[in-house]
């Protein structure tokens, strides 16, 4: 499995699980991202030893309102959360395969036109929707050290879970 | 008399998200919005019994404060937990060294948010 593979499918589970933690069931659309007016976008970059870039979500209004625990909260607020969190899943099943990096503070942009660009990753984003709702996510990288990616390569790791309580 | 919770995190969010799950155990709830926050708070307040604490925030992060909080002689009358997206056992390991109590990965369960913070401030 090349490595865009696996990391496209690490984005993709990690996508579906953070959504299905607050309750919205995704599933891949085929159809791709759609423009709508009430799109908001968050950027979070990562950096480590073997490979550094970005990941980007496109969330459309209903999907921001139908996930939230917290009805009061701002979109931006709630968007820029995901997204960290989003990064955070992909950190820690990134760690088990031995790579490890850093993320950075998300950045939400709204009222704009996302759309991936260019096959530099050879995967255009990837879509899911239920009911109305959609997500796009794309994972823009660098490969730093591709020796330090083997196990990546491979794809053959077991990841951990997320919500589990580790007492000290 | 209801236990004080303090929550430490950069995300609105997340700490209204804490605040609800908690309300129905009948805590006191205090916010801060990054670790230095949290510090100049509970260097002034001595009557908070818990904190719950996000590691990656802008200005001073959560193992830095829980550093702070150790250096300062204040980890003896805190029970702290660990709630963030970091899974690093590194991280983990280096918290339990601190004194924290406990670890949570983001998103957290709601009831188990509860019944760890119930069990942490002895309720």
């Amino acid at each position: 499995m090349a490595i865009a593979d696996t990391l496209n499918n690490l984005l993709f589970t990690s996508t579906l699980g953070l959504f299905k933690a607050y309750g919205v069931q995704l599933a891949e659309d085929p159809a791709g991202a759609k423009e709508t007016a009430s799109t908001l976008a968050a950027v979070v970059g990562f950096t480590g030893a073997a490979i550094s870039g970005a990941v980007v979500l496109v969330v459309d209004s209903a999907l921001l309102r139908s996930s939230t625990p917290i009805p009061e909260t701002t979109e931006r607020d709630w968007l820029a959360e995901l997204s960290n969190q989003l990064l955070g899943r992909l950190k820690n099943r990134l760690l088990a395969y031995e790579v490890e990096v850093a993320a950075l503070t998300p950045t939400v942009l709204g009222s704009v036109r996302i759309v991936p660009n260019g096959p530099r990753n050879q995967r255009q984003g990837i879509t899911m929707a239920a009911e109305g709702k959609r997500a796009t996510v794309w994972i823009d990288y660098q490969v730093k050290d591709a020796q330090r990616l083997d196990k990546l390569a491979r794809g053959d790791a077991e990841v951990g879970r997320e919500g589990d309580l580790v007492l000290f | 008399m209801s236990k004080r919770i303090l929550v430490v995190d950069d995300s609105q969010s997340i700490r209204q998200h804490v605040r609800t799950t908690l309300a129905e155990g009948g805590f006191e709830i205090l916010e801060a919005v990054d670790g230095l926050d949290a510090l100049q708070t509970l260097t002034t307040r001595t009557d908070i019994d818990v904190v719950i604490c996000d590691v990656n925030m802008p200005r001073l992060d959560g193992l830095g404060l829980l550093d702070e909080l150790k250096a300062k002689g204040a980890m003896a009358r805190l029970q702290v937990l660990m709630l963030t997206t970091e899974g690093q056992p590194a991280m983990m390991q280096r918290a339990k060294q601190a004194g924290a109590k406990g670890w949570i990965v983001k998103p957290f369960k709601p009831p188990l948010l509860l019944a760890a913070i119930k069990k942490i401030a002895g309720q």
